[in-house]
C-alpha cells in the first residue's frame, strides 16, 4: 500500500525527516518536542492557577462587598429601606440591603486599635447566611445589638476569643464631650465578640469588624438611616452596567459604584501580573523555538546534498522551503498538543502533586493560613487557550523558517556537488 | 559570485539527444562532464548558448515549470547514489513519483517491478543503511526511471563500485534504458562502456568531440 498518497511530497518528507522509517525512537524531534511541549505545560498550568486564584479573589471581593453599592453622595440615605424596596423591583436585581461603615476606636486591655467597621442588616436573611459561610468559630445567632463579629486577622492582633469583651468608642463620642463642654461624661459602648469571620478577601480579614445595623445606627446617630445600600443582582447580569444604570435611574446624589470599580486599581494589579507572568513563562516557548531553529539549521547543512537530489527530481525551491517550515509546524503543533496532555493531566492531579511537593519539603499544608484556601483553585480560561496555541505554534513556524529560508537559497548545483 | 573569476568550463558544445538513442560522455577528471549534465537537466543555466528540451529553450520556462518538466522528462543517477536516508527502499523509488506528481496504484505498481527487475525484490523495506553499495545503485536507477522519463543522466554510475559490481549494474542500466526506450547520457571513465553506446563524445578543453 502507498503511504499518504494525495500528501504533497514536502509534507511527506517533512514527516519522514522527523520520524524517519525503520526508527523507533528518534531523539532529536522527541527532544524539540519535548521543549515546545514542557513550555506550553507550564504556560497552562501557571497561568490556569493564576487565574484560578485571581477568580477566586474576584469572587471572594464581589462577595465581601457585594456586586454593587448605592450610595448618596452628599450624606447618607435617610430612608434605605423605601429605597432599597424601590431597586428590588428592579427584575435585574436580587436584593438591596442598607449598610453602615465607618471607623472606632476599639479598646480591649489598654490597647487601642482602630478598625474598620460595618453594620450588617440582620433582618436579611441572605446576609446572615453570607456571614454564617465566612464564620470560623462562634455563631451568627450570637450577634445581637451588643455584639460584634471580628474578622481573622483583627481577632488575632488582640488575641481576641468569642466571647471576649471589648470597649468601643466612636468619633461622635469625642464630638459630643467637646459640645457639652466636658460636662457629660462619654462612656465606651462595651460590646462582646460573639464570633470570628475570614472571608479569604485580605483586605476585608485584615482589620473590620461587623456588627449589626442597629448598632451602627446607634453608634453613628444615624437614626433610621444608612451609609448605603448593598446590592446583589441576579446571576449573569453585569455589575459595571447595572452600576451605570442605576446611577442613571436614581439620579444624583444618588451614586451606584461595582465591586470592579470600587476594587479598580486592585484588580487592573491583578491582571498586570498575569499578563507579566504569561511574558516570562513564554520565553521558555521561545527558547524550545531557538532550540528547533538550531537543530533545523544543522539539518538543513546535513541535507545539502539531498536538497540538490530533490530539484534533480523536479522540486522548486519553494517546495524545498516548505519542506522545512512544516518541520517547524509539525514540531510546533504536536509539542503544542503534548503540552496540553501534560498541562492538564498537572492540573487534575494538582492537590496530589501540591501535597507531595510540601510533603518531600517538610512544610505543612500551607495552603489554607495563607490563603484560605484549601485547596489550588484553577481556571482554564478557553481564551487563553488559544493565545498559548496560536503562539506556540507561531513561534515554532518562524524557527522553521530560518532555516527553510537557507534551504530555498542553495543553488541545486552547489547542492549536489558538496561534500 | 564576486571577487571570483569567472572560470569557464563550456565553450561551443554542441550536443542533441534523440529519443531513445544512447550517448556516451567521456573526458579528463575536472573538465565539465558533470557541469554538462546539470545543463542538460536544466538545474544549470549556460551563461551563453541554450539548452532546449523537447524544443522548448529552459531560459523561456520559470522556475516552477521547469521543475516540473525536469521531473517527468528527466531522470538522474549520481557517482555516490543519494538515497534518502529517512526512506525504505521502496519510498525511496517512490519518492520521484510523488516529487513529479504521478503517485498512484500504477506507479507503485511500476517500483515493484523496477525493483524486483534490478534485482532487489526483497529489500523493498530495507533502509539504505542496510543496504550495499550496489544495492543502494539499483535503488537508485529505479527511482530515476519511476516517472518513464525521456533521458536518464547517469554521472559515473559505478565510480564507486568496485568492478564486478560495476559491470552488473552497468549492464543493469543498459538493458533497462533499452527496455524504457529512454535515452541514456552516460558519463563514464570506462572506454568500453562508452563505445558500446550509440554515440559516444569526449569532452576535452571545453569542447564536445564525437568519437568514431
Ligand atoms: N562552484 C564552482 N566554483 C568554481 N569552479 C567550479 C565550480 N563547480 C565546478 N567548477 C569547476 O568546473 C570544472 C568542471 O567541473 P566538473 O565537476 O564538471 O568536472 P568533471 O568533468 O565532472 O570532473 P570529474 O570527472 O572529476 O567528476 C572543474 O575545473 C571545477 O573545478
Ligand atoms: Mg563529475
Amino acid at each position: 500500500m502507498i503511504k499518504a498518497p494525495g500528501m504533497p511530497w514536502y509534507i511527506y518528507i517533512a514527516l519522514r525527516h522527523l520520524f524517519p522509517q525503520g526508527k523507533r525512537f528518534p531523539v532529536f524531534t522527541f527532544m524539540s518536542i519535548a521543549g515546545v511541549a514542557l513550555g506550553v505545560a507550564v504556560l497552562i498550568v501557571v497561568n490556569s492557577v493564576f487565574s484560578g486564584f485571581g477568580h477566586e479573589l474576584r469572587n471572594k471581593i464581589a462577595d465581601a462587598y457585594g456586586d454593587l453599592r448605592v450610595v448618596n453622595n452628599q450624606s447618607y440615605l435617610y430612608d434605605p429601606d423605601s429605597l432599597a424596596e424601590s431597586l428590588e423591583a428592579s427584575e435585574k436585581i436580587e436584593r438591596a440591603v442598607p449598610y453602615a461603615h465607618g471607623v472606632v476606636m476599639l479598646l480591649y486591655r489598654n490597647k487601642p486599635l482602630y478598625p474598620l467597621i460595618e453594620g450588617v442588616d440582620v433582618r436579611s436573611d441572605a446576609e446572615l447566611a453570607k456571614y454564617e459561610t465566612y464564620l470560623i468559630s462562634g455563631s451568627m445567632d450570637d450577634l445581637d445589638d451588643d455584639s460584634i463579629l471580628l474578622s481573622v486577622g483583627f481577632a488575632s492582633q488582640l488575641n481576641l476569643a468569642p466571647g471576649d469583651e471589648v470597649d468601643v468608642y466612636t468619633p461622635l463620642m469625642g464630638l459630643r464631650l467637646k459640645d457639652s463642654g466636658g460636662d457629660e461624661v462619654v462612656l465606651p459602648r462595651l460590646l462582646r465578640v460573639a464570633g470570628i469571620y475570614q472571608t479569604g478577601w485580605q483586605r476585608a480579614d485584615e482589620n473590620t469588624v461587623i456588627c449589626t445595623l442597629r448598632l451602627m445606627q446607634d453608634l453613628y446617630d444615624l437614626g433610621e438611616g444608612a451609609h448605603g445600600l448593598r446590592v446583589e443582582l441576579k446571576d449573569g447580569i453585569d455589575a459595571d452596567r447595572a452600576a451605570v444604570e442605576i446611577t442613571e435611574s436614581l439620579g444624583r446624589p444618588f451614586y451606584a459604584r461595582s465591586w470592579m470599580e470600587s476594587q479598580a486599581e486592585f484588580l487592573s494589579v491583578l491582571q498586570f501580573e498575569k499578563r507579566m507572568m504569561f511574558f516570562l513563562l513564554f520565553i521558555i516557548v521561545i527558547v524550545a523555538a531557538f532550540s528547533i531553529m538550531s537543530s533545523l539549521l544543522i539539518f538543513v547543512i546535513r541535507k545539502t546534498r539531498e536538497i540538490g537530489l530533490f530539484a534533480a527530481m523536479g522540486a522548486t525551491s519553494r517546495q524545498v522551503a516548505g519542506c522545512f517550515c512544516f518541520q517547524g509546524l509539525i514540531v510546533g503543533v504536536t509539542g503544542t498538543f503534548t503540552g496540553f496532555c501534560l498541562g492538564f493531566t498537572l492540573l487534575e492531579f494538582r492537590t496530589q502533586i501540591t501535597k507531595a511537593i510540601s510533603w518531600s519539603m517538610g512544610v505543612s499544608d500551607s495552603m489554607k493560613e495563607i490563603y484560605a484556601f484549601s485547596y489550588l483553585p484553577v481556571h482554564v480560561d478557553p481564551f487563553d487557550l488559544i493565545i498559548i496555541s496560536v503562539l506556540s505554534i507561531l513561534v515554532a513556524l518562524l524557527a522553521g523558517l530560518v532555516p527553510a529560508y537557507r534551504a530555498s537559497k542553495l543553488e541545486p548545483v552547489e547542492a549536489l556537488r558538496s561534500e | 559570485m564576486s571577487g571570483e573569476k569567472p572560470i569557464e568550463v563550456l565553450q561551443g558544445v554542441d550536443f542533441a539527444i534523440r529519443s531513445g538513442e544512447s550517448s556516451s560522455i567521456q573526458g579528463e577528471s575536472g573538465c565539465g562532464k558533470s557541469t554538462f549534465l546539470h545543463l542538460l537537466a536544466g538545474l544549470d543555466s549556460p551563461s551563453s548558448g541554450s539548452v532546449l528540451w523537447e524544443g522548448i529553450d529552459l531560459k523561456s520556462l520559470d522556475n516552477a515549470a521547469l521543475a516540473k518538466k525536469r521531473g517527468s522528462l528527466v531522470g538522474m543517477v549520481f557517482q555516490s547514489y543519494y538515497l534518502v536516508p529517512e526512506l525504505r527502499a521502496l519510498e525511496n523509488v517512490l519518492l520521484a513519483a510523488r516529487i513529479s506528481g504521478i503517485l498512484n496504484q500504477d506507479t507503485e505498481k511500476k517500483a515493484r517491478e523496477l525493483l524486483d527487475r534490478v534485482g532487489l525484490t526483497d529489500r523493498l523495506s530495507s533502509l539504505p543503511s542496510t543496504l550495499s553499495g550496489g544495492e543502494r545503485q539499483r535503488v537508485a536507477i529505479a527511482r530515476a526511471l519511476i516517472s518513464s522519463p525521456k533521458a536518464l543522466l547517469a554521472d559515473e554510475p559505478t565510480g564507486n563500485l568496485d568492478e564486478e559490481t560495476g559491470d552488473s549494474i552497468m549492464e543493469l542500466l543498459l538493458d533497462l534504458c533499452d527496455e524504457e526506450e529512454v535515452a541514456l547520457v552516460l558519463v563514464t571513465h570506462n572506454p568500453s562502456y562508452a563505445n558500446r553506446q550509440d554515440r559516444a563524445w569526449r569532452l576535452t578543453q571545453g569542447r564536445l568531440e564525437e568519437q568514431s
